[in-house]
């Protein structure tokens, strides 16, 4: 009961009272749904705790067995130790751990941001070879899109920019919508399905 | 007693939900409808097949999303991928690493894997490593995935869940490492990058569908038959609105804000 009906019976209070909070104007429903959605961020918490734990116990085993790269595993370690030392000993606004979030993890992320461009190209490359019907509509599409978004777009011809908003503006917000909207049905249909039981993937550790 | 503004959507839900309860009843009663298979869904089987050839492991990713906010959904679908996969693989017994970035999904994963082992009848080849958490941070996350793809020569990478910047990192390292990638994600943005990086890619609400059809459960099928019909239901309301607008009524404009 505890493993199955439980949890289930949780997710059928919890997920209608969440949806009729957000649709019905009564204050204790939105005290309730205030309430629920404030735990979140506690069981997140909770949950990194045991994400960290298996994060420890991989990098440890590639460590402990010398595999390919275990010394990654080891930088890992000095900065995770680093991190929580110096982050639940004295904050996260003293001086040492805004260096290890400003210094070392914020260029790290926006070198691997910065990457993005040369892939975007590498996979341009690829995707934009006309082998039929579809991709030498997409190859003419964006080949105008992007004359019409660079400077040398305006000497080719002056109605190059305007091209290239109206295919972004039509066609393209069509395709967009259309597939937004499908999404949507789609996520009202597995909400659906989970919240009265029919889904029960997140529980199939339990069967 | 509905918030002003929302009553629209709320009867929208409601027409929605009731759409889809019928498909699902329909189904139970030996109805389900007939979908088209999807050639992603043939892929998965045959990556699987393909790593144990090789000797090499697959690797799945369920994205960066958590359970709880804007893309649960797709990381709910994506945990039936999950499944599936886990399972397929333990019966070939081919090496599976599943990533994630998020607690949640971490301890819903790990638990789904060691029940498709159980499922498989391969409950002792099950790997506690073979659910590895990586971190919140979507370029670490991406860093940790490639990582793995190179030093442990990953045959498959499967990208199923929801997706932000890293995705394109992720496929286009995959692709240099001579991975078979199939992908599927419902973030309109991160679309055209897995188009063009991946060899299959299941786009939107195809990510649904497909776990759908994984599931074989002729409930979860007759769903699809109730969102077909809420599906047309949208055009007709679209169409409708757009002509009256064309002619000057605003009637269906002041429909949507009621």
């Amino acid at each position: 009961m505890l493993k199955r009906t439980l949890p289930l019976a949780l997710t059928v209070f919890v997920g209608f009272l969440i949806v009729f909070e957000y649709f019905v104007d009564i204050p204790a429903l939105h005290s309730a749904g205030s309430a629920i959605t404030g735990w979140m961020p506690l069981i997140q918490s909770f949950a990194v705790v045991t994400g960290t734990i298996n994060l420890i116990a991989v990098h440890g085993h590639s460590v402990r067995t010398k595999r390919q790269g275990w010394y990654y595993s080891l930088v890992l370690f000095v900065f995770l130790a680093a991190t929580v030392i110096v982050g639940l000993g004295q904050g996260t606004t003293v001086p040492a751990y805004r260096f290890l979030y400003d210094k070392i993890l914020i260029p790290c992320s926006s070198t691997m941001a910065g990457m993005t461009a040369f892939f975007i190209a590498s996979a341009s490359y690829r995707a934009f070879r006309a082998t039929n019907t579809d991709s030498a509509l997409l190859l003419i599409s964006a080949g105008l899109v992007m004359l019409g978004r660079v400077p040398i777009g305006e000497f080719v011809s002056v109605k190059m920019p305007d091209v290239a908003q109206w295919i972004m503006d039509i066609p393209s917000m069509a395709g967009q919508r259309v597939f937004l909207v499908c999404a949507g049905i789609g996520y009202i249909s597995l909400c659906l399905r989970t919240i009265v039981g029919i889904n029960r993937t997140h529980l199939s550790g339990n069967e | 007693m509905i918030v002003e503004g929302l009553v629209f959507a709320f009867l929208t839900m409601i027409v929605s939900c009731a759409a889809i309860l019928l498909g699902i009843r329909e189904a139970r009663q030996g109805k389900p409808p007939q979908i088209r298979t999807l050639t992603a869904l043939d892929a998965i089987n045959e990556g699987i097949g393909r790593a144990t050839e090789m000797g090499r492991p697959v690797h799945f990713s369920a994205g960066v999303g958590n359970l709880t906010v804007r893309g649960a959904p797709v990381m709910i679908a994506s945990l039936s991928f999950l499944s599936h996969i886990a399972e397929q693989a333990a019966r070939f017994d081919c090496p599976l690493i599943a990533t994630v970035a998020q607690g949640d999904v971490y301890q819903a994963s790990e638990d789904i894997v060691r029940a498709s082992y159980v499922r498989a009848g391969k409950a002792d080849a099950f790997r506690p490593d073979a659910v590895r958490y990586l971190s919140v941070n979507q370029y670490v996350y991406a860093g940790g995935i490639v990582g793995i793809i190179n030093r442990e020569k990953v045959a498959v990478n499967i990208m199923i869940g929801h997706y932000a910047n890293e995705a394109l990192f992720i496929a286009e390292e995959a692709h240099s490492a001579g991975c078979l990638q199939i992908a599927g994600t419902t973030n309109e943005y991160q679309i055209p990058f897995f188009v063009a990086a991946c060899d299959y890619v299941l786009i939107g609400e195809e990510v649904f569908a497909a776990a759908a059809q994984l599931s074989s459960d002729s409930a979860e099928l007759g769903a699809m038959s109730g969102q077909d019909f809420v599906k047309v239901l949208s055009i007709a309301l679209t169409l409708l609105g757009a002509i009256a607008t064309t002619f000057g009524s605003d009637f269906f404009a002041k429909l949507v804000r009621m």
